[in-house]
């Protein structure tokens, strides 16, 4: 409780949102929602579409008005404040780029509108095209511009007004794949550089994943888990979690006993597994396993150590760099392992050896 | 929360509201007056239907009825067919001068009414049909024809093709494909034409003047010189009349295929 | 059995055939005949005799009368009401445009209303309101605006507010197409850099919504400057707009030749009007915005 006032307390700067909820009709959209991002931190609103994140960023935009709760920006409580009276640079899905400015006028409108110099306006947008490689483009139009290209000028727009915080609504979801990871690279090294306060909404995974300083994954309006994104994919605190990042394999199942360091778990179908102990995991305890499938080494010899089980392939899916086997046991339960593509390679209707380390898998409460 | 009140937001609506009212505030006079038992004297002073009794059973008003019901009927019912013709042609096949067929096609729309209605009369005075019934058929028709063209290519864009393919693959030779599946489904946007047509037919007065004789005089003429000569309520009534019918088509369209069709024809749908 | 093989080779042209003879036949071929009907010799008391003269068109051209009192005046009248029309259409498209389900559809019923109903009963329904005892005296005088009716009928006022009325539809329909294509994230994007909502609509809304008001003007000019029902509803000849003038000339003072040379200067005038009402506004707005 004292290291959470002392978060809030400490950094004023970023944004801070505190039992924040929306309401449309009946339906609850956003649920009670508190999350804090640091000043300089680059943080992801990962969830699946409905989720309710686009929802939040658009009240702290200030598009929307939230019933409860209140939305700090930069240290100044906006919940009341009129969109255009915020300091915040948005990046829509859309860009948004309006078709009749030129890059130079789309940039330089807000500077404009804030009264500033011609001269300063020039040096600023020069600076901003600089910085996200477009210079030389001030007097094309949108239309005529790239995917890629378009995408950055919004960004442009956003960084010209300086502002305390960066939202960005899945902006780089119309950019085809190679385009995309390229974009995510420059985007990160442009946050580095800058000193930017990011929070990202996306579905993606990998991009949050691989871009966030930390993750706020977010199911039905409400916060489900917020860490860095190591301990949501390692340490899912919910099944939603677990399943919603990565791959995953849920076992149910019952703690037999435990002896020193390691818990005896015996799934529904009867095998036995030794997993690592976890405090609060006591004998007799219904808990579900999750293990992810890269974490099940396959092997035509059976390998020695704990837990390991012969099983026959059912399907094999190849995806390039990695191939996923979905291997049957002999209880007739159905695990996925995925396994680098290297020398050792299996075809479905063989047998195989699955063996996993205690250290990797964990448990996870039951829902409710 | 404090809820500041927007200025802006006011005047901005009750400028809207201030303009819509004074649209429909015509309209609101007519069916007042038609009740009015002091006809054009107002306030209202009491409700009476001696003013339709009067209109409806005025003899001028009812054969302009029936004169306006079967030009209407018969200029729609044609164009609606050219329509169909038109549209599969202008929509399905590609063509040099296809976009200038469509404009020719849409022209009628552009010519000022006096100009079309004296054309018309000139040149048919000339094959020896001055006046009446056929010259009347014959420019509405003409007047009337880019409505039908209009609704039916916007349903026949929206056409999804593989319909048509499955069919065929089944057996269906082209014309039965074109009853039994292209029709039904373009219904919608053949209804909206023949009502948009209809109406168009049935309301228009600037054409109808250069080309009816006193045994032909559609509504909207004896309306007029009712106006013009006599000038009491049950002109009123008449126009009210007229307002109520164009409400059920109204309510009737929008049950049938839905108001946005009806309203937007020649207009992207709005999401 | 060559005609059915040129039907099965040449669909397109086989449907179009008899819509598109129609319409040649019997609005193209007018028109072209009203040309040369212009060149005609009228005669009184009489039909008109074939002839190839310009009697017609120098009796309106070089009238000067004719030239301020009927064009220059219908193209004032017209010019105004679509000026006035835009103004007063842009309110309600804008709010329709902003609203959403049952609301819009009713809205948008409201105010396209008066297409469904004809012409006639809507310009009797003005003509109920002004006159002498009608509802806007009557209103006027009661609140004390006017000390006595002021007169409607008959009058140029009366004209313009009808004509007016009547585009307002017209202009509704052709900016509630561009407004409703508006992507509403342009105006968020640009409240999101610091301008307000009436900056938002000054430099966003509006800039995006002028293909859809050069539209509009196009038809209300042009429907106006050939209006021909409600100056003579409400203004008997006093107020010779060019479209009553044909009117008149052809049907009540027989001068057909007369009529077809008025219309034919109607066309060319509205046909240059037009163009270079089109490349002005082009060269001013469309090639800055490249829209």
């Amino acid at each position: 409780m004292r290291s959470m006032m002392e978060e809030y307390g400490e950094d004023k700067r970023g944004i801070s949102l505190k039992n924040v909820t929306k309401r449309f009709g009946h339906l609850v959209v956003v649920d009670s929602v508190s999350f804090h991002v640091k000043e300089g931190a680059f943080m992801s609103l990962l969830g699946p579409s409905g989720c309710g994140k686009t929802t939040t960023l658009r009240m702290i935009a200030g598009f929307l008005k939230p019933e409860r709760g209140t939305i700090n920006i930069g240290g100044v409580d906006v919940t009341h404040l009129p969109p255009f009276k915020r300091n915040v640079g948005l990046v829509f899905q859309s860009y948004a780029l309006w078709p009749h400015m030129t890059v130079f006028e789309n940039i330089s409108f807000g500077l404009k509108l804030d009264k500033i110099k011609p001269k300063a306006i020039k040096k600023k947008v020069g600076d901003v095209l600089s910085l996200t490689n477009l210079s030389g483009m001030e007097n094309r139009y949108p239309r005529e511009l790239s995917g890629g290209q378009q995408q950055r000028v919004a960004l442009a727009r956003a960084l010209a007004l300086d502002p305390a915080v960066f939202l960005l609504d899945e902006p780089l979801s119309n950019l085809d794949r190679k385009l995309r990871v390229y974009m995510r690279v420059e985007l990160k090294q442009l946050q580095k550089k800058l000193g930017m306060t990011i929070l990202y909404v996306t579905h993606d995974q990998e991009e949050a994943l691989s871009m966030s300083d930390r993750v706020a994954i977010m199911n039905k309006g409400r916060i489900i888990q917020v860490g860095t994104p190591d301990e949501i994919y390692e340490n899912p605190q919910s099944m939603f979690t677990a399943d919603f990042v990565g791959n995953i394999n849920m076992i149910e199942g019952v703690i037999l006993e435990i002896s020193g360091r390691l818990a005896t778990f015996k799934t529904r179908d009867g095998f036995l597994l030794k997993v690592s102990l976890e405090k609060g995991m006591k004998p007799g305890a219904r808990v579900n396993v999750a293990i992810r499938p890269e974490k099940l080494s396959v092997s035509r010899q059976p390998p020695e150590g704990e837990n390991v089980f012969p099983g026959t392939v059912k399907f094999v899916d190849y995806f390039g760099s990695l191939i996923k086997y979905f291997v049957e046991l002999e209880t007739g339960f159905q695990l996925m392992a995925e396994n680098q593509n290297l020398d050792a390679r299996f075809n479905a209707g063989e047998k195989v050896y699955l063996k996993l380390e205690p250290g990797h898998c964990y448990f996870i409460e039951p829902e409710a | 929360m404090r809820q500041k009140f927007d200025v802006g937001k006011f005047i901005f609506s009750l400028v809207t509201f201030m303009i819509i009212f004074a649209l429909i505030f015509p309209i609101l006079v007519l069916i007042v007056v038609s009740f009015n038992p002091k006809g054009f004297l107002l306030p209202p002073s009491g409700l009476t239907f001696r003013w339709y009794h009067q209109a409806l059973t005025y003899k001028d008003f009812i054969s302009g009825m029936y004169v306006s019901f079967v030009i209407a009927l018969v200029s729609s019912g044609i164009a609606t067919v050219l329509g169909v013709l038109i549209s599969l042609s202008l929509v399905r096949y590609r063509f040099k001068g296809r976009n200038l067929l469509n404009t020719f096609f849409m022209s009628p729309l552009t010519v000022p009414a006096a100009i079309m209605g004296l054309g018309i009369y000139i040149f048919l005075a000339k094959l020896g049909m001055a006046k009446g019934v056929f010259p009347l058929i014959i420019g509405h028709m003409i007047l009337i024809m880019p409505f039908p063209i209009m609704a039916i290519s916007a349903s026949l864009r929206n056409f999804d093709r593989s319909l048509e393919e499955a069919a065929m693959n089944v057996g269906a030779g082209p014309l039965r494909t074109f009853f039994s599946i292209t029709l039904p489904i373009i219904k919608t946007g053949i209804l909206a034409g023949v009502i948009i047509s209809f109406i168009n037919s049935w309301n228009n007065f600037a054409l109808s003047i250069f080309l009816s004789t006193p045994r032909w005089i559609p509504l909207p003429m004896q309306l007029y010189s009712y106006i013009k000569f006599e000038y009491d309520p049950s002109g009123a009534a008449l126009s009210a009349c007229l307002i109520f019918l164009s409400g059920v088509v109204i309510i009737l369209s929008d049950r049938l295929i839905g108001l946005d069709v009806v309203m937007g024809i020649g207009s992207k749908k709005n999401s | 059995m060559k005609i059915r093989n040129w039907i099965f080779r040449n669909p397109p042209l086989f449907l179009l055939l008899p819509g598109a003879l129609l319409l040649a036949s019997f609005l193209v071929i007018p028109v072209g005949w009203m040309i040369r009907v212009s060149f005609y010799q009228n005669l009184p008391g009489s039909y008109m005799k074939a002839a190839w003269i310009l009697d017609n068109y120098k009796k309106f051209l070089g009238d000067l009368w004719y030239l301020r009192n009927v064009l220059y005046f219908s193209f004032k009248i017209a010019a105004f009401t679509t000026f006035l029309t835009i103004l007063l259409a842009y309110p309600p498209s804008l709010y329709i445009a902003k609203s959403r389900g049952r609301k819009k559809q009713v809205l948008l019923t409201m105010t396209l209303s008066p297409l469904l109903i004809g012409m006639v009963c809507l310009i009797f329904g003005w003509i109920v309101i002004f006159r002498g005892q009608g509802l806007l005296n009557q209103v006027a005088l009661w609140a004390g605006l006017i000390s006595e009716p002021v007169k409607y009928l008959y009058s140029l006022k009366g004209i313009i507010i009808c004509l007016v009325y009547i585009s307002i539809p017209f202009a509704i329909l052709n900016l509630l197409d561009s407004l409703g294509r508006l992507d509403p994230s342009l105006e968020e994007a640009a409240m999101n850099v610091g301008a307000n909502r009436w900056q938002s609509f000054r430099h966003i809304t509006f800039p995006l919504s002028t293909p859809g008001m050069f539209a509009g003007s196009l038809v209300v000019f042009a429907l106006n400057f050939s209006a021909f029902a409600v100056p003579l509803m409400l203004g008997g000849e006093r107020f010779p707009m060019m479209g009553l003038v044909i009117y008149i000339q052809s049907m009540e003072l027989n001068n057909i030749p007369f009529a077809a040379a008025i219309s034919m200067i109607l066309l060319v005038s509205s046909m240059i009007i037009l163009f270079l009402y089109s490349k002005a506004i082009h060269r001013h707005f469309f090639r800055r915005m490249g829209l």
